[in-house]
């Protein structure tokens, strides 16, 4: 495969939430707001790449039986990591994503990617394929985020757009319009996918 | 054979060791975050700017009071909370007068649904409170209940959960302030457990104190 399609397979073909179907628990808890889903798709590509670049380094030191418990000892690292600088550095995301940063741990995305991907290929092809599936989750989170907060607050990124014309419909904010419009854009990705490929 | 233990182990040394580190270097800015967090969350709720804090904790509660430079108290913040929140626990910050009438409330955490039981954060919601104490007949229940209270449309249990929070907070009031005859001199006070000297000299000059802070993580640094 062309290094160019290792970083852009991630975008709409393999997207980890529209089309390998992961990682769903932050995805539809945390995007409420488009700067939420920013935020988490940032801090997720970050420990994305960070993982994919060590298990790559390192897989074949890892022997087999313990390689599962190393991948999540790198990952739990990069999550504390992130964790410690939002503290740190944004009181404003820390609010938001609170709880979610530390399950980044348990996103299937990042040791799925590092079972499927990282520990078979080279270091180059591992950080496109870590940036590739990052920017892929960051984009459907926003897309997602964005949806919801326009079609339940009105807003995108606390601008306002719909406020005073369409009355907020609160259920796109709540855990339901989460599974609604998730299921609406994988519908979408799915059609166009193949049509594309008819 | 013991090849997997030992790189298992050499992982989790390097991984203990980077954590460490990133610890070292956030330890300071986080603090100084919080710490700023709730200067600013007091800032927010008084119709007056605040400057001189002393804090006390008396019995599990945690007082903030605001005074003028000359001493005199001018207002008393508490922190406070209910667990009867729709979605668990909501931590708030109560800014009383000295005579314990509210000036206004911050909600500093809670888990109620956006754009529903959140509400009761909102400006325009906190106004029914604003004057209202523990003494002067205010019911301090949801009007479904058979209380003073507006209810947010669509949220009665977050609007329960906030008056439950706010009384809490009116109760620790009595309980440090007494009932009718509030002390607003110093040293009056009864039941001081522990004035905690540091936070309120960092409360008092905000600036240098950070500027210390800062300086001390340089040279943390450089060290």
């Amino acid at each position: 495969m062309h290094p160019y399609q290792e970083f852009t397979k991630g975008i709409v073909k393999e997207n980890p939430v529209l089309r390998l179907l992961l990682g769903f628990c932050p995805t539809l808890a945390v995007t409420t707001t488009a700067v939420n889903g920013l935020g988490m798709g940032a801090a997720t590509t970050f420990v994305l790449l960070g993982s994919n670049i060590v298990i790559s380094l390192l897989a074949r030191y890892i022997p087999d039986k313990v390689r599962i418990p190393c991948y999540i000892v790198v990952i739990a690292t990069f999550v504390t990591i992130v964790d410690l600088l939002i503290q740190a550095f944004s009181q404003e995301l820390n609010k938001n994503l609170g709880i979610f940063i530390p399950l980044i741990v348990v996103n299937c995305i990042i040791l799925g990617r590092a079972e499927a991907f990282a520990n078979r290929n080279r270091l180059i092809p591992a950080i496109l394929d870590g940036l590739g599936m990052g920017l892929g989750f960051t984009l459907a989170l926003m897309v997602l985020a964005s949806i919801r907060e326009l079609l339940g607050n009105g807003t995108i990124f606390s601008i306002p757009i719909l406020t005073g014309t369409l009355p907020p419909i609160i259920v796109f904010i709540l855990p339901p319009g989460a599974f609604l419009t998730l299921g609406v854009m994988i519908a979408a990705v799915v059609y166009f996918e193949k049509k594309k490929g008819a | 054979m013991l090849r997997p233990v030992f790189v298992l182990a050499v992982i989790c040394l390097v991984a203990s060791t980077l954590l460490g580190i990133v610890n070292q270097i956030t330890i300071a800015p986080i603090a100084e975050a919080q710490q700023q967090l709730k200067t600013q969350a007091l800032g927010d709720i008084f119709p007056f700017a605040v400057e001189n804090v002393t804090t006390a904790k008396t019995g599990g509660a945690t007082y903030y009071e605001v005074r003028s430079g000359a001493g005199e108290l001018k207002g008393i913040g508490i922190e406070t909370f209910t667990e009867q929140g729709y979605s668990g626990r909501i931590d708030i910050l109560l800014a009383l007068s000295p005579e314990g009438k509210i000036f206004d409330y911050k909600v500093l955490s809670t888990k109620e649904t956006p754009g529903l039981g959140i509400k009761i954060a909102d400006g325009e919601y906190r106004k029914q409170f604003h004057g209202k104490g523990l003494s002067d007949g205010f019911a301090w229940k949801v009007k479904k209940d058979g209380g003073d209270v507006d209810a947010v449309t669509a949220a009665t249990i977050s609007s329960r959960a906030i008056a439950d929070a706010i009384h809490r907070g009116l109760e620790r009031y009595k309980d440090r302030y007494g009932a009718t005859s509030p002390s607003p001199a110093k040293g009056a006070v009864k039941g001081v457990d522990a004035v905690t000297a540091a936070t309120a000299s960092s409360f008092s000059t905000p600036n240098s104190a950070d500027q210390g802070k800062a300086a001390a993580r340089k040279l943390q640094f450089l060290g």
